[in-house]
């Protein structure tokens, strides 16, 4: 029993081990961009680095103890941390996708007024077209002067 | 099993001070665009990497998942809504227009 926790143990060290190694090497090739961490941009999110990181710490701390003690530790004491991070990152998750929502519907707004305003240039200049195409308008008769002779009562 | 917990905890610290060695070699060389940097997030990022090594610090001391103290989920948590504060406020004209349309 004692040489299958160990095993347990091992394999787990090196499933979490392969994954913070391939974060890190990410982090470092720069392919988990960097670049825009600290001055606020979508592709950078702090929130989303931060729940990294308190996944890891968390998961091999709980892998520490697991180890340590031979069973399942009590995780109670570790909800608030990831809690915490997980709450702000599904909150700024929300606050960007309701901005980008509104901003997707003022884009579509937008395309709509160009291509009616488009569609009412068109039709004015037809408009235009036809009325160049028409005779001019002949002048109308005057109307019969009235005889001299007659008074009008 | 002492050489597992070791192990861990090499893995662990290694994990922690690789990723704050990288985001602080980037700032050094200009990785980080620290030129529009703004104070509520440098803020944060400091505030999750010390609150990090604080607990892995406790949890190896004491071997145990141990109750993170109220001074440190205040500090984490004030940092946290200051952060998403700060990044509603940049946004709230979108996201307001967003909560309004059906």
């Amino acid at each position: 029993m004692h040489n299958l926790a160990l095993a347990i143990g091992i394999v787990g060290i090196i499933i979490v081990g392969a994954i913070a190694a391939a974060v890190v090497r990410d982090l470092w090739n720069g392919k988990i961009d960097l670049t825009k961490l600290l001055s606020g941009d979508d592709a950078a999110s702090l929130s989303r680095f931060q729940f990294l990181i308190f996944t890891f710490i968390i998961g091999l701390s709980y892998l520490y103890v697991a180890v340590d003690k031979e069973t399942l530790p009590d995780v109670a004491n570790a909800w608030a941390l990831l809690g915490i991070s997980g709450g702000s990152y599904v909150l700024g998750k929300g606050i960007q996708m309701s901005a980008d929502t509104a901003q997707k519907a003022q884009d579509h707004t937008t395309r709509q007024a160009e291509a009616a305003a488009q569609q009412a240039q068109a039709v004015a200049e037809q408009a235009r077209l036809a009325a160049q195409r028409l005779p001019p308008p002949q002048p109308t008769a005057a109307p019969p002067p009235a005889p001299s002779g007659q008074t009008q009562s | 099993m002492s050489v597992l917990r070791a192990l861990i905890q090499v893995e662990v610290w290694l994990f922690l001070g690789a990723v704050s060695l990288i985001v602080l070699h980037r700032l050094v060389s200009g990785g980080i665009n620290i030129g529009q940097a703004q104070l509520n997030r440098a803020q944060l990022l400091l505030s999750v990497i010390a609150v990090a090594a604080y607990y892995l610090a406790m949890v190896i001391s004491r071997r145990e998942l141990p109750s993170v103290p109220g001074a440190v989920i205040a500090a984490l948590g004030s940092s946290n809504v200051i952060h998403l504060a700060s990044t509603l406020a940049q946004r709230w004209p979108a996201t307001i227009g967003s909560w309004k349309s059906p």
